[in-house]
């Protein structure tokens, strides 16, 4: 028999809500990389970090809203950043200061805070960092004063977003891995990610005193749990689905499988997109 | 809720109060709109959004003998006006729905309809007999757009004499309300014809059109079983026709769904005979859109005189539509 998972009280999640909101900024963040930012008081104000907004792009002819996680929150604004690969994420780059944005938000369970941990260590793949920057400034904010890093894979150096990355998270101590090899590590973010407990463990870190966030494409989150769950690390990502209701009605993003048999897959728009990686069977993930 | 009307007429002046009440036999409907399965999860999943005490009510997930995982993903794409689907009936099996879900689900304050499908006509009768045990359950839609494991993968909903002995032996396990949701996949008047020859209530029409989309660039099908089914305002013609033959066809009350997505369209529905309507693939882009569909009804028919919305279903003008040219494709 498997079962629907009864969410752990633990998981933080936000009331959610519809919201139109007025475009504040719509800037090419770098090549093909978008970053929309909407003042919308009402999802701002029940932001939790890793919730995420279902968006409605286009014109009428678009049925279905799309998923992005929430970058940051600036003020009453919403930061959002999103890789430009035509249809409604060139509606959202064409999107001008004033134009309605209509949102639906914020929606999922996001990350929870180890404020405990020895050292923090943020690991994004691509544009998947976008969740870990506000989780970052979260932290910071509630005072966690522990050693903080991000670790970034991106194709080549032409691909780091530049200073909309930084702002806000200045107290990271930045990684890159560069798939080209033309800055930083030469290869993916795993393998950055290896390196560097390697080296942390040389310094003395224990695994358990590391809490590790990662967001990214689901290959990406299933290396790094490979790397992560067996030394016992604790390890949270964020993973990312194809999308229809995004409140848990339709179980389009049922698709992350737990080990613990007895339990329905997991949506990802309600028991996460964030998951305690330890939980999950990687196997059985959307297949 | 509208006050109800108790001498509802149609005319000329602008009625102070209209009734949006509806009946499906016994049943008492507020007004005539649905959520539809699939799209409702156990109707909890909306809280904050939609408030089940202002809907028609709506139809749980499809429940089956056993808990399903679901197909691999994507499950979901959108195309022009539509949307593809191949979820795979994810769900954790009747037992456990009736015990765990069953007990909060019957308490929604509207019609709760409790969607099933099986792979059998044995599975099929067998949940309805749990159905009745659990207790509560004042209708249920029979999905029958499954394969027949039995008779080599088959769609039941394709297969009239399949359809009227489902229904039949439904009819004997339980007293609830009988719906027979047709796929749009075969002939569904048809079906129909077979649905009430077994005894059924109601006919729900139409289940989604099977479709398929290709992504160029990596040459391979958007969901990751190849085919899906196709819902959203694309189908909606195909729909509307499909329930006007059915309505014409049938003496059964039947519900009227398909790419319902803005209160014109439910009108629609209910002019070409439909007594009530769901809603589905539509609350994906607006949430709101069910209570926007009533307020637009109930406008619709103060402005034309119309005190009780069921005075208006079927009330189609313009005489007789060639139904030849339906059923042959003939166009212009």
């Amino acid at each position: 028999m498997i079962h629907p998972q009864v969410t752990e009280a633990s998981a933080p999640r936000a009331h959610a809500r519809i919201e139109i909101g007025r475009v504040t900024a719509s800037i090419d963040a770098a090549p093909g990389v978008g970053l929309l930012a909407f003042s919308s008081p009402e999802i701002a104000q029940s932001y939790l970090p890793g919730s995420f907004v279902h968006l409605k792009t286009g014109d009428c002819s678009t049925i279905l809203r799309r998923p992005f996680s929430i970058a940051r929150v600036r003020g009453e604004d919403i930061v959002l950043l999103y890789r430009i690969i035509g249809g409604g994420t060139e509606w959202m780059r064409a999107l001008r200061p004033g134009d309605e944005v209509n949102a639906m938000g914020p929606l999922g369970c996001g990350f929870s805070l180890r404020m405990h941990a020895g050292r923090t260590l943020f690991v994004g793949g691509g544009l998947g960092i976008a969740p870990l920057l506000g989780l970052a400034e979260a932290l910071l904010r509630e005072g966690y004063r522990a050693p903080s890093e991000a670790l970034l894979g991106v194709r080549s150096a032409n691909d780091v977003f530049g200073p909309t990355l930084t702002e806000g998270v200045e107290h990271l101590e930045w990684h890159l891995a560069t798939d080209d090899g033309s800055s930083g590590f030469a290869g993916n973010v795993v393998g950055l990610l290896e390196r560097r407990l390697k080296e942390l463990a040389t310094e003395g870190v224990r695994p358990r005193d590391l809490a590790v966030y990662a967001a990214g494409p689901e290959p990406m989150l299933e290396s790094t749990a490979r790397v992560c769950v067996p030394r016992g690390i604790d390890l949270q990502v964020s993973m990312e689905a194809h999308m229809g209701c995004a409140v848990g009605a339709c179980r389009a993003c049922g698709i992350v499988t737990y080990r613990d048999e007895s339990r329905l897959n997991g949506r990802v728009c309600k028991e996460g997109p964030v998951f305690d990686a330890a939980e999950i069977l990687w196997e059985g993930v959307g297949r | 809720m509208s006050a109800i009307h108790p001498q509802a007429i149609d005319r000329p002046n602008a009625p102070t109060s209209v009734s949006l009440e509806v009946t499906l036999g016994p049943l008492t409907l507020r007004n005539p709109v649905l959520a539809a399965s699939g799209t409702y999860g156990y109707g909890r999943e909306y809280e904050g959004f939609i408030d089940n005490a202002t809907i028609g009510g709506f139809v749980t997930k499809s429940v089956t003998p056993h808990a399903r995982r679901g197909n691999r993903h994507p499950r979901v794409a959108e195309t022009p006006s539509g949307m593809l689907n191949s979820i795979g009936l994810e769900n954790s099996g009747i037992d456990h729905f009736l015990d765990h879900d069953w007990p909060v689900v019957r308490q929604e304050p509207c019609l709760v309809i409790l969607s099933i499908a099986a792979t059998s006509a044995d599975e099929y009768f067998e949940m309805c007999a749990k159905a009745e045990r659990a207790g509560g359950v004042q209708a249920i839609e029979i999905n029958l757009s499954c394969p027949n494991v039995k008779e080599g993968g088959r769609t039941f909903g394709a297969d009239p004499r399949a359809v009227e002995a489902i229904l039949r032996g439904c009819r004997r396990e339980t007293s609830a309300y009988l719906i027979a949701k047709l796929t749009p996949n075969a002939d569904p008047v048809a079906i129909a014809a077979g649905a009430e020859a077994g005894g059924a209530h109601a006919i729900s029409l139409i289940n989604t059109l099977l479709g398929m989309g290709i992504d160029v660039e990596r040459r391979r099908p958007l969901l990751a079983m190849g085919m899906g089914g196709l819902s959203g305002p694309a189908v909606k013609p195909v729909a509307l026709a499909m329930t006007y033959r059915v309505c014409r066809a049938t003496k059964l009350p039947v519900i009227g769904m398909g790419g319902i997505s803005h209160w014109k369209d439910a009108i629609e529905f209910m002019l070409a005979g439909a007594t009530a309507i769901q809603v589905g693939t539509a609350l994906f882009g607006n949430p709101r859109v069910m209570q926007e569909i009533i307020a637009g009804m109930e406008e619709y028919c103060r402005r034309h005189g119309i005190a009780a919305i069921r005075n208006l279903i079927g009330t189609l003008q313009g005489g007789d539509v060639v139904m030849e040219g339906a059923k042959g494709g003939a166009s212009g």
